[in-house]
């Protein structure tokens, strides 16, 4: 036993998850710490604090690459986590693809971490990296890839500035997740008060820091996927071309379900103002991406 | 569809990551940190003990002086209390010695009849022994009757004789010559 083992278990430190734990939340990781959160897409870094108290502080952004952002604002960056430790929220340099009959086999999830190639098959690549959720009622997936360059530049840089990496996420990806879970809930809900009434079709809509990702839903089906990285900077008005192919294949009476990093967007505007009538619900919370690197 | 309960993470896991401790054994540090609290408790407790008793002892020390003080202040108010007896002693002893012998002289005057006569008489007292009077008498023409007659008059007056001696040149002189020596101590007077 090390010193350092000893410590641990006196600090209370053993009995909590390791801080590049990825099979824990954030927030049971560093309670009582201060981390930085990071938000890099290809021409901007946001950054945002969880103080020990739980709550966001430090917020800024700055246009530029990574490399430039940490030249410039990396000593500063340093000093809002208290031990070095930042999540990611990479931005760029992924696709999301919707699949079908893929295996479902025990021990696929994790397979795809370690061997990619024996997991997808054919539709691996060489130097990417996979996440993968399953449709449990259609045989459709999503399938996450994102250039494992990226991630590994990514941490390299970071690094450079003492900052560690505990967590690299594709923020939009966990954004379509929660509203996919949300829309499930909502369904299951649904067919409790309204017993054999069909739910209708779904579009979700996520937008994050220039990336959108579309997804097309019909009852329980997933049965489209637009998804686009560096689409738009401020303006969500590139979002509705994306949007609108696929919200006229879903059929009149479509629901549009919203998500943005952030609240305050005119997205509901824009929809009205090319969509007139298009029922649209948004779901986005305050500072919903750090909530979505932190909660989880 | 349930949202996953962990957000997905795309970097490499560290081989050598370790699950944490089961929450059950962090009773272990909790336990070490009771028991070190206990320690601190139980040291400053046996520090105050020990100041406790050290100022007991130094307190009984400070009474033991006090009393000895005391003692020494006894023993010298005895001293000088002794002493004062001792002196007060030597006075009655002299007191006694200078008690007047006229009413013993008195008597024996008083006690010779008529014809009789007093060839001597000695009385004397020692510092010793202040209450025995030594006396020697000489008579002439009395002998022994008047020895007789002498000592009953002591006697009324109060004084007892022991030791006595009466020398005669005759044997059985009843009217002659007569040394008488005794010694007397004086006692109560009998009552009349």
């Amino acid at each position: 036993m090390k010193l350092k083992d000893l410590k641990d278990v006196l600090t209370f430190r053993s009995f909590r998850p390791e801080p590049d734990d990825s099979g824990a939340p954030w927030r049971k990781r560093f309670p009582r710490e201060k981390t930085l959160l990071l938000s890099v897409s290809r021409r901007r870094v946001n950054w945002l604090s969880l103080d020990k108290r739980g709550e966001f502080t430090d917020a800024g952004s700055m246009d530029g690459e990574l490399k430039e952002v940490l030249a410039t604002v990396g000593p500063e960056l340093r000093t809002h986590t208290d031990t070095g430790w930042c999540a990611v929220s990479l931005n760029h340099r992924f696709v999301i693809t919707l699949e079908v009959n893929l295996s479902r086999r025990a021990g696929l999830e994790e397979q795809l971490r370690t061997n990619p190639k024996a997991a997808l098959g054919a539709k691996a690549e060489r130097g990417k990296r996979y996440n993968l959720i399953h449709n449990p009622e259609s045989n459709t997936s999503l399938l996450l890839a994102c250039d494992d360059d990226a991630i590994v530049k990514t941490e390299a840089m970071l690094r450079e500035h003492g900052l560690q990496v505990g967590r690299i996420s594709i923020g939009i990806y966990g954004m379509l997740l929660d509203l996919i879970s949300q829309v499930a809930e909502a369904r299951a809900a649904r067919a409790v008060s309204h017993p054999g009434e069909p739910f209708g079709n779904v579009v979700m809509v996520a937008c994050c820091e220039g990336s959108v990702v579309v997804l097309s839903q019909r009852e329980e089906n997933w049965t489209e996927l637009r998804s686009r990285s560096d689409l738009y900077t401020d303006d969500l008005a590139p979002v509705l071309d994306i949007l609108m192919p696929l919200l006229q294949n879903a059929g009149p009476g479509a629901h549009v379900v919203f998500m943005n990093d952030e609240q305050g967007s005119n997205f509901a505007e824009l929809l009205q103002a090319r969509s007139p009538g298009t029922q649209l619900s948004e779901v986005t919370v305050p500072q919903q991406l750090a909530k979505l690197l932190t909660d989880q | 569809m349930k949202k996953p309960p962990v957000l997905h993470d795309l970097k490499n896991e560290r081989p050598d990551l370790t699950p944490p401790l089961p929450a059950v054994m962090a009773l272990l540090p909790c336990l070490f940190y009771a028991a070190v609290a206990g320690s601190i408790g139980l040291a400053t407790l046996s520090v105050i003990t020990t100041k406790q008793a050290i100022a007991a002892e130094e307190s009984a020390l400070a009474r033991e002086r006090e009393e000895l003080a005391q003692t020494t202040l006894i023993q010298t108010e005895l001293t000088a209390i002794n002493d004062e007896q001792n002196r007060a002693k030597e006075v009655r002893s002299w007191v006694q010695t200078t008690r007047p012998l006229m009413t013993m002289i008195t008597s024996i005057i008083n006690s010779v009849k008529a014809g009789n006569t007093v060839t001597s008489l000695r009385l004397a007292r020692t510092p010793e022994n202040p209450e025995h009077i030594d006396m020697t008498l000489l008579i002439n023409n009395g002998g022994s009757t008047q020895v007789d007659e002498t000592r009953e008059a002591l006697r009324k007056e109060g004084y007892q004789p022991f030791r006595e001696d009466t020398k005669s040149s005759e044997r059985g002189n009843r009217s002659g010559d007569v040394t008488y020596t005794a010694v007397f101590v004086e006692t109560s007077r009998p009552a009349n």
